[in-house]
């Protein structure tokens, strides 16, 4: 019993929360591109991480090669047909969810983590500070991205880490951009004065007044950024910096399929529209998030 | 702060970015592990010319003292000599810029007629099925992997639909047959100005699906920002008041909501342009279209690396002034917007 | 005009429309007229080809990669090496006729008479002792080739002589696919950055007319070339660079080029069912090897490179990287190359069981090592079957590590330090000259610092085998004797397995109908060069 009245309690401490949350439930459930998109994006989830039992050709998958049914068109038998290693496509893009989730998830939790502190830090001190910092992001900003992924890639050897390392170096200022704006904004607000007279220290300041503040821009930036990493990603593996093969990996699979688009285009086309329904899924997502959470936002 | 002190200091900012990027460029290229003077002597080079090489290429001095000798040359214009063309850097840039930007501008022309006028109706029909399909549409052009969409636009309009050449820049009949007088290196332009039709056609033909393909992401964000800018605008207290007082709807539309929807706009598409310059890669490969994003694809897998200090340092540069110019034009367009 | 006034959002909407249907309509309906472009240069005159090829020098002398498929049409040498199955095995270019003294250590050349380079330049003994000098002097690409000649001597305007320091076998040298070109004198004063700027000396049947790197090479007829031109020859060739085998095949199928260079194994059948196409495929010496590092534990064990040679899966290989267009390797010199074994050596097959019998008798029963196997991220063949052997491999209990570098990085590994060395190197290589002994005395003798020995097998015996046998090859009348201890030399190959052997490639490129390729088009001696004067309407 003590249980159950101990959540009452917090139900009623943080009614005002509960209501805000369910109201923004609300709003993003009436979105349908966004409820598509979330569908979308938990039916991949699951598909990669029980890859192993739905995929007809588990092996495959995996990268075994089945020399005997090389180029096999799409059937009852192979689905999205075979590729040049006789490999069931169905099974390499069920597989290939994989590695972009891994990637998109970790790339973006590590941007967050460099780029929303040193946002925050910027916009709470102000002057030189900030001056410096916001200085640095300029160069990164002004760095043309996908250039310095591939130089980065081009030099350490290809590989997915490399990648995901690439572009954490190019992308992290986007965040100390947005959380500094968020910081400028609340700075000069009663609460936070009035907690630096209490002689609150400025960094529990950031972390309890400021960075909570931006998290609503914060998570809908990741959500829309997430499709973007894929994207990038799969770009690099494209040109043969990032996954190897026998990896079965998105980008990949439409590079070894782009000798044969015109006879075998199977190879090249699933694995492509993979790539670009799950994109948009976290971009309708992304979108229906911001109606919520950061509804003053433009873009 | 006047509008000039504004000027001023973005100007001296823009400069101090620059300074920051050649910086980090030279830095990137000199800290990896790979020997720039194995790569200029090419294979089956003996180590003592190995060796002479790097005091050729200037590689055997400190690197502060490499650090400037290339910061006073980048300043001069003297980029130094790309290791596998053994061509000057900016000669080869100069070259191969103009028919990446064609490709660009076009690109973005079309990406911003068209994103504009989608953007307003949408912003319009707010709700309507239209609106929805119209999303669908604009999230669709940003969610699309370029390099895939260039291989399905191949099979449609080349293998399918015969409509249009698969690849390249122009007919090798037609090129040889009515030579293109160059003068502003962009093959269309110059054809145009230069009255030379049937290269024209021919040019125009085969910039048909590049651009489409790179237009795609431009015109998915400004489709999304023109309509998210004209929500706005028609929420605002003095439109709310002139549709009160009676105004017509499409001339608030139209005239005034558009008008304050301009500077989010503008920025984006100087956002864009910047994100072209390097989106060119991928279809300048596919289409085997001789321009900025080919040379730079092919310097990096040869570790060409004054090429690559070059081409990063030419984008950076775009993408700056771009930033600086559409950040000017709307100082002086609303004022408040710089002294805020 | 108040109605007008007061939308203009639709006017402009219209005018947009209207506009960009009329551009489209223009653009996609003049593809259908375009054919009867009428022009200065007819197009029949013309060849377009589709090539990968790049400039990296225009050097003559440096000249050691891709751009040899255009310096073989601008340049010519004293001698070709004519294709195998030939009655002779050279024929006159510049050299009219040649000899080689008793002791094989001097070779004379009587040149061919009125030739001139491109630039008006008489052709005569002293161009050829500066071409050779200035080749040898600066020591780049194929220099290496010319290390046996201590002196060129001109015995006449039209007569050479070379002194050997040991006996070699210099017509083969002088017939090279790469370094055996002679240019203008005329250039002594240029530097090499007049020669990259896009210029050329030669005395071949073509000139280059322009270059522009990474898109368009046009060359013209050379009309003082001392050759004879016939009606049904080309006058103009322009060549696009276009990186992709799938855009090449694409602009063939649709008759925008007349020549693919690259055509992917794997599209053979469905390009030969076009009726408009004809795919050439022929004998090369491009051939795949694996080398095993003989300097990491296991691989220094000779049962263990026994054993993953039976466990290489020798056709599936050529199944999927060369879709069958492909022989198993028989040791490391092409079939049909001098001096191949031609079947005397026997050659390891797939055989796992043997594999696994080999691996517990040196010790590791069941495998239980890993191995780090690089290749070139641009060769796509690697590409392909690297996956294979990683499968085999594993069949045996050996897992592998496959690392994708670009070429070089991946050399560059290969020379670094010997503990970050890779265990398995793929390699594809071809010969410089037609002489199977630069496959054996690069990939297999001892180096000061590795270059190309990457298995890093070093052998007395071998070398002193090989020695032996290039030195009697120098003379006809030592041939015999020579191809015994060459077969003696590739047996201790095959069986102390420093490398696995794994393919001989075909070349396979692909051509529009009306245009015909000549017996001599193709020559495997001279690898990916078309000569275009072979190539008619």
């Amino acid at each position: 019993m003590t249980t159950s009245s101990s959540l009452s309690d917090w139900r009623v401490r943080h009614q005002a929360s509960l209501d805000e949350a369910r109201y923004n439930a609300r709003v993003f459930f009436k979105d349908k591109l966004a409820v598509v998109g979330l569908v979308i994006i938990v039916v991949t989830i699951a598909v990669a991480v029980l890859a192993p039992h739905i995929a007809p050709y588990p092996a495959q998958g995996r990268g075994d090669s089945n020399l005997k049914e090389r180029f096999q068109a799409p059937s009852t038998h192979h689905l999205m047909g075979t590729d040049n290693q006789g490999r069931d496509i169905l099974s390499r893009v069920i597989y290939g969810a994989r590695i972009p989730l891994i990637i998109s998830f970790t790339v973006t939790a590590v941007i967050v983590i460099i780029g929303v502190p040193l946002g925050g830090i910027a916009g709470y001190y102000g002057g030189r500070v900030d001056e410096v910092v916001m200085r640095i992001t300029d160069v990164f900003l002004a760095f043309p991205s996908l250039i310095l992924a591939i130089t980065f890639v081009a030099f350490l050897g290809p590989s997915i880490r490399n990648v995901m390392i690439a572009i954490v170096v190019s992308w992290w200022p986007w965040y100390t951009r947005l959380v500094r704006g968020v910081a400028v904004s609340l700075r000069e607000r009663p609460y936070v004065e009035a907690a630096r007279t209490m002689g609150v220290r400025n960094l529990t300041i950031i972390w309890r007044h400021i960075l909570p503040n931006a998290f609503g821009p914060v998570i809908v930036q990741m959500t829309l950024d997430i499709g973007t990493v894929i994207l990038a990603a799969a770009a690099l593996s494209f040109i043969g910096l990032g996954a190897q093969a026998p990896t079965a990996e998105w980008g990949l699979m439409i590079s070894e399929g782009k000798d044969y688009i015109l006879q075998q285009w199977w190879i090249g086309t699933f694995a492509g529209l993979a790539i670009f329904i799950l994109v948009l899924a976290f971009n309708f997502v992304g979108d229906g998030l911001r109606d919520v959470l950061d509804p003053r936002s433009k873009r | 702060m006047t509008i000039w002190a504004y000027v001023v200091r973005r100007i001296a900012l823009a400069v101090l970015v620059l300074f920051g990027v050649a910086t980090i460029t030279f830095l990137m290229v000199r800290i990896v592990p790979s020997d720039p003077a194995a790569v200029y002597v090419g294979s089956n080079a003996r180590p003592e010319q190995i060796a002479q090489a790097r005091r050729d290429l200037g590689l055997d001095k400190p690197l502060y003292v490499q650090y400037g000798i290339y910061m006073k040359n980048l300043v001069k214009g003297d980029w130094g000599d790309s290791l596998r063309t053994k061509r000057p850097v900016l000669n080869d840039i100069m070259h191969f810029l103009p028919t990446s930007l064609e490709l660009i501008i076009t690109a973005l022309v079309v990406a911003t007629i068209v994103g504009v006028i989608f953007g307003v109706t949408t912003a319009h029909r707010k709700g309507t099925w239209i609106d929805l399909v119209m999303r669908v549409f604009s999230t669709g052009g940003v969610s699309i992997p370029a390099f895939w969409l260039a291989l399905m636009l191949q099979i449609a309009f080349f293998r399918v639909l015969h409509l249009l050449p698969v690849a390249g820049q122009s007919d090798i009949f037609v090129a040889q047959a009515h030579p293109i007088t160059a003068i502003t290196g962009m093959p269309v332009v110059d054809a145009l100005i230069t009255g030379n039709w049937p290269a024209f056609t021919d040019s125009a033909r085969h910039l048909v699906l590049p651009m489409l393909c790179l237009a795609a992401y431009p015109m998915g964000v400004i489709m999304r920002m023109t309509r998210s800018s004209m929500l706005e605008a028609m929420g605002n207290d003095y439109i709310r008041m002139a549709r009160a007082l009676g105004v017509p709807p499409r001339t608030l539309l139209y005239k005034d909501a558009l008008k304050n929807a301009f500077g989010p706009v503008l920025t984006v598409i100087g956002l864009t342009f910047a994100y072209s310059l390097t989106g060119t890669f991928f279809v300048e490969l596919i289409f085997a279209w001789p321009g900025l994003g080919y040379y730079a694809t092919t310097s990096i897998l040869s570790m060409d690396y004054p090429a690559i200090m070059g081409v990063t340092i030419m984008v950076a540069a775009a993408y700056v002034l771009v930033n600086l110019a559409v950040d000017l034009a709307q100082a002086f367009l609303d004022p408040r917007i710089a002294l805020s | 005009m108040e109605r007008w006034s007061s939308r203009p959002g639709r006017v402009a909407i219209t005018a947009v429309l209207v506009v960009t249907v009329a551009l489209l309509a223009v653009v996609l309906t003049a593809g259908c007229g375009s054919s009867n472009t009428s022009g200065t240069a007819p197009k029949a005159d013309i060849l377009r080809l589709a090539y990968t090829s790049t400039v990296t020098t225009w050097d003559p002398s440096a000249s050691y990669s891709t751009e040899v498929v255009y310096m073989a049409n601008l340049y010519e040498p004293l001698l070709y090496a004519n294709p195998p199955g030939s009655t002779e095995p050279f024929s006159p270019a510049l050299a009219t006729s040649w000899e080689v003294a008793k002791d094989g250590l001097s070779w004379t050349f009587h040149l061919r008479q009125g030739v001139t380079f491109h630039d008006g330049t008489p052709f005569n003994a002293d161009a050829v002792k500066y071409s050779i000098d200035r080749t040898k002097k600066l020591n780049l690409g194929a220099a290496y080739l010319w290390a046996p000649v201590k002196e060129v001597q001109v015995v006449d305007p039209y007569t050479v002589k070379m002194l050997l320091t040991y006996p070699v076998a210099l017509d083969r040298i002088a017939a090279a696919s790469s370094g055996s070109w002679m240019f203008s004198p005329a250039t002594a004063v240029k530097s090499s950055k007049w020669w990259d700027a896009g210029h050329e000396d030669g005395t071949g049947p073509w000139t280059l007319q322009s270059y522009k790197p990474n898109q368009e090479l046009v060359f013209v007829r050379n009309p003082k070339w001392w050759g004879t031109w016939s009606d049904n020859q080309y006058q103009k060739i322009v060549v696009e660079i276009v990186a992709e085998a799938g855009t090449q095949q694409q602009e063939l199928e649709a008759s925008q080029i007349d020549y693919a260079g690259l055509v992917a194994r794997d599209q053979v059948d469905a390009l030969a069912a076009n009726p408009n196409i004809d795919v050439v495929k022929g004998q090369s010496w491009n051939s795949y090897l694996m080398f095993f590092n003989t300097q990491h534990k296991p691989l220094d064990n000779v049962k263990v490179r026994q054993a993953l040679s039976y466990a290489v899966p020798y056709q599936d290989i050529i199944t999927v990287a060369a879709n069958g267009l492909g022989t198993q390797s028989k040791g490391p010199v092409p079939v049909g190359l001098w001096p191949n074994t031609q079947g005397t050596v026997t050659q390891y097959t797939t055989d796992l069981t043997k594999a696994k019998q080999l691996l517990s008798d040196a010790g590791y029963p069941n495998g239980g090592f890993t191995l780090n196997l690089t290749y070139a991220a641009e060769n796509t063949l690697e590409n392909s079957f690297a996956p294979v052997i990683k499968e085999s491999f594993a069949k045996i209990g050996v897992k592998v590590n496959i690392q994708k570098l670009l070429w070089n990085q991946q050399w560059a590994k290969a020379k670094g330090p010997i503990a970050q060395r890779q265990d398995l190197f793929v390699l594809l290589w071809w010969p410089s000259l037609p002489d199977g002994y630069d496959n054996l005395n690069s990939m297999f003798r001892p180096e000061t610092s590795p270059a190309w020995n990457l298995a890093y097998w070093y052998n007395t015996d071998f070398d002193k085998l090989l020695t032996e046998a290039y030195g009697l090859s120098a003379v006809p009348s030592g041939l015999e004797q020579s191809q015994q201890k060459y077969n003696e030399a590739q047996a201790m190959l095959v069986d102390q397995a420093p490398a696995a052997y794994l393919f001989d490639a075909q070349f396979v490129v692909a051509k529009l109908k009306t245009i015909a390729l000549g017996t001599e088009a193709i020559n495997p001696n001279y690898p990916q060069v078309l000569f275009w004067t072979k190539v008619t309407r």
